[in-house]
């Protein structure tokens, strides 16, 4: 089983796997409604939603797959890591000459230096260059080991521990984390589910660009605990406010659109002749005129449409066609009844007889603001900024901090000292070379 | 001068640049070469001060739109050019990448770009936007490098002609180099910028910091590309052509990143 998944061949068919599945779920749209998908895919979509395809990256077969290749990094880190870890802390010195030569970088030379001077030249020029040398001799001859860097033995490692690490943190946000909108008017308290505090909204404001565009929410928000302001600070998107694991953003706006107030006015030309501008909520009923006109708005819509079957609903929740169906009645009778709009007047109903007599307009409209917060709370999240530093630190070492050794062997041979130097660095080639040929030149200089 | 005058005349010069350089393909003359670095030079130059201009005039990053993130990408390839010339002296692979270059700059010459500054919308006033886009489109300019190199790998290679052969620097087992290079300056870049820094960036902006939003699992898809590459490479010893194709995936998944996800697929990226 650990020879398994040891096999870097197990590691390239997972990856391959999960790269598919992940693109799967970007060509099937995720999390939408059964009606949705039945629209789109037919027959096919009992068995989109059956399989788990439509919440793909939270389908047990994904997370299943994300275990099988967590097991897989960890038991291939693990049985490389032992080699490496000798490799870095108890490298072997001695190296035959004939070791030598396989090396990528290799030279022979004889210099008129004694063992023990060319000893303590090449030992000097190496920890000048940031060489850590290690020596050993036996019977006459002398093995010397400079070597750099290596922590970037250990590059990948760091990553697969971050990636380890990062998908943790994301197994904990899903089991752990939990997120919620609430929408919180002005001077409005609601407990945060799972603290033993509140959060209150003392201000929301929006700030719009000259253009009209928006620039920015602000919602200024306390956190009350047995009463008492804790901490106030104003978010905006991109500051949240973060209090004891909790974090509160600034997710959305809105208005309370079920009883705003509205600007109404009504004019008569005819006999008894009379202007007036009334202002009521909807829903609440407003007479004139000695009680005998009574008027009330019965509904109100903010982007007034017509369905196909005729019936009026609103299509969005910005007030881009705000209208309002009003009943107006006199000594009891109805007069009028219909919808007014507030920026497309010459659309409001007319009253079919007394058109004449009473006219009425849309004027204006108020209704409470509201911030939409969005409540956070995920235990996962530090594991992932842990993680995402390990896979940074581990690139840097891996691509960066490439180890260089240097083995060289230095023995008497007849009237002079012959040194034997050979050198090994994976993926930096051709600058090893420049430093490998730099050192040899000045050792050789100073001889 | 304006920003549009300035881009104009980095446009021009990327052209004479490439002009020159494929010359020099034809006529292996250094001259040539040395000309048109020059002359990409000097178009990197003015481009640097385009950009400048435009962050003065909006009072924000020069990515915020197509126009000026394409913009944007083609300043990071010229870059990514130069610094790749000055250091590996990719010369008979250049004019082809600054093929590229011209390109992105025709794009976002476009008339159907919309190039007014607008104002920033609340999600993008962050100082993660200056690290989250320009690191990415770094790290993607160094995989469009590798992009190059790939495919003349694989015409070389497929070629095997004598012609080809003789040309110093064009030899595959460079071109395979210069690729894996690229790759090494690239992934980590991206990994930064497109992956780290979107997290924590959207972990400010919409309270997580993954969302499976379909801009963050296409650059994940691109990730595990590059993985596969690297992976195969330094563990498996693969080498040449197979490297090479899948550079070439890896890249075309960057590019569907970049621009496919806004055009195909509906996310929360997509005012850009």
């Amino acid at each position: 089983m650990i020879k398994f998944f040891s096999s870097i061949k197990i590691s390239i068919f997972l990856l391959i796997v999960i790269t598919l599945a992940t693109t799967l779920g970007t060509l099937i749209p995720q999390g939408r409604s059964v009606e949705a998908y039945t629209e789109k895919y037919g027959d096919w979509a009992p068995f989109l939603i059956k399989s788990g395809i439509t919440r793909l990256y939270q389908s047990p077969l994904y997370l299943f797959l994300l275990v099988l290749f967590s097991i897989n990094i960890i038991v291939c880190s693990l049985t490389r890591i032992k080699k490496k870890i000798t490799q870095a802390f108890k490298p072997q010195i001695m190296t035959e000459e004939k070791k030598l030569e396989t090396l990528s970088l290799k030279k022979s030379f004889t210099c008129p230096q004694s063992v023990p001077q060319a000893e303590k030249r090449l030992k000097e020029i190496l920890s000048s260059k940031g060489y850590k040398v290690q020596g050993q001799s036996t019977q006459g001859r002398l093995f010397l080991l400079g070597r750099k860097r290596f922590l970037g033995l250990f590059g990948s490692d760091i990553v697969h521990l971050g990636i380890l690490i990062v998908i943790l943190g994301g197994f904990i946000s899903g089991a752990a984390g939990f997120r919620e909108n609430v929408a919180l008017a002005a001077e409005e308290t609601k407990s945060v589910p799972g603290a033993d505090f509140s959060l209150k909204l003392n201000r929301f404001e929006t700030l719009y660009y000259k253009d009209g565009s928006v620039k920015d929410w602000k919602s200024t928000l306390s956190i009350i605990k047995n009463n008492k302001n804790i901490l106030t600070k104003t978010i905006e998107v991109n500051h949240p406010l973060s209090f004891k694991g909790f974090v509160f953003y600034q997710s959305g706006y809105g208005w309370n659109w079920r009883n705003p107030e509205v600007e109404l006015a009504l004019e008569r030309k005819t006999e008894n002749a009379f202007s007036q501008s009334i202002r009521t909520r909807v829903g609440e009923k407003k007479s004139i005129k000695e009680k005998e006109i009574e008027i009330e708005p019965v509904y109100f819509v903010p982007d007034f449409v017509l369905t196909k079957e005729n019936k009026v609903t609103t299509r969005s929740l910005e007030p881009n066609n705000p209208a309002v169906y009003v009943r107006i009645s006199e000594k009891r009778e109805i007069v009028f009844s219909g919808w007014l709009f507030l920026k497309y007047p010459e659309f409001n109903t007319r009253s079919p007889q007394r058109d004449s007599v009473l006219s009425l307009e849309f004027k204006d409209f108020k209704a409470e603001p509201y911030s939409v917060i969005q409540i956070a709370r995920d235990p996962g999240v530090p594991f992932i900024w842990a993680g995402c530093f390990f896979v940074m630190s581990g690139l840097f070492l891996a691509f960066y901090f490439i180890p260089r050794q240097l083995r060289f062997l230095i023995q008497q041979e007849d009237q002079h000292t012959r040194v034997s130097a050979g050198g090994t660095a994976k993926k930096a080639k051709d600058s090893f070379k420049g430093e490998f040929d730099s050192i040899l030149q000045s050792f050789r200089r100073s001889g | 001068m304006t920003e549009s005058a300035l881009f104009l005349i980095s446009f021009i010069l990327y052209s004479v640049s490439a002009a020159f350089l494929f010359v020099y393909l034809f006529s292996e003359k250094e001259k040539w070469a040395r000309t048109g670095y020059q002359i990409i030079f000097a178009g990197f130059i003015i481009h640097t001060a385009a950009l400048i201009a435009r962050t003065v005039e909006s009072g924000h990053a020069p990515f915020t739109n197509m126009y000026e993130s394409l913009s944007f990408l083609a300043w990071c390839g010229a870059f990514v050019y130069v610094s790749m010339e000055g250091k590996y002296k990719i010369r008979k692979a250049g004019p082809y990448f600054i093929l590229i270059i011209i390109v992105l700059m025709a794009l976002a010459s476009s008339p159907l770009m919309p190039k007014e500054a607008r104002p920033l919308m609340p999600a993008l006033q962050s100082y993660w936007l200056w690290l989250h886009v320009s690191v990415t489109l770094l790290g993607e300019a160094f995989f469009a490098m590798a992009f190059v190199t790939s495919i003349l790998y694989l015409i070389t290679e497929s070629k095997k002609s004598a012609r080809f052969k003789q040309k110093k620097d064009l030899t595959p087992e460079r071109l395979d180099f210069l690729s894996y290079k690229c790759i090494a300056v690239g992934f980590p870049l991206f990994t930064l910028g497109g992956l780290v820094f979107g997290m924590i960036w959207a972990y400010k902006a919409w309270g997580r910091y993954w969302g499976w939003d379909p801009k963050e699992v296409w650059s994940l898809i691109t990730w595990f590309v590059f993985a596969l590459y690297l992976h195969t490479r330094l563990v498996m010893g693969w080498k040449g052509k197979r490297s090479a194709i899948i550079a070439v995936i890896g890249f075309v998944a960057a590019l569907f990143t970049y621009f496919g996800v806004n055009y195909l697929l509906a996310g929360l990226h997509s005012y850009l």
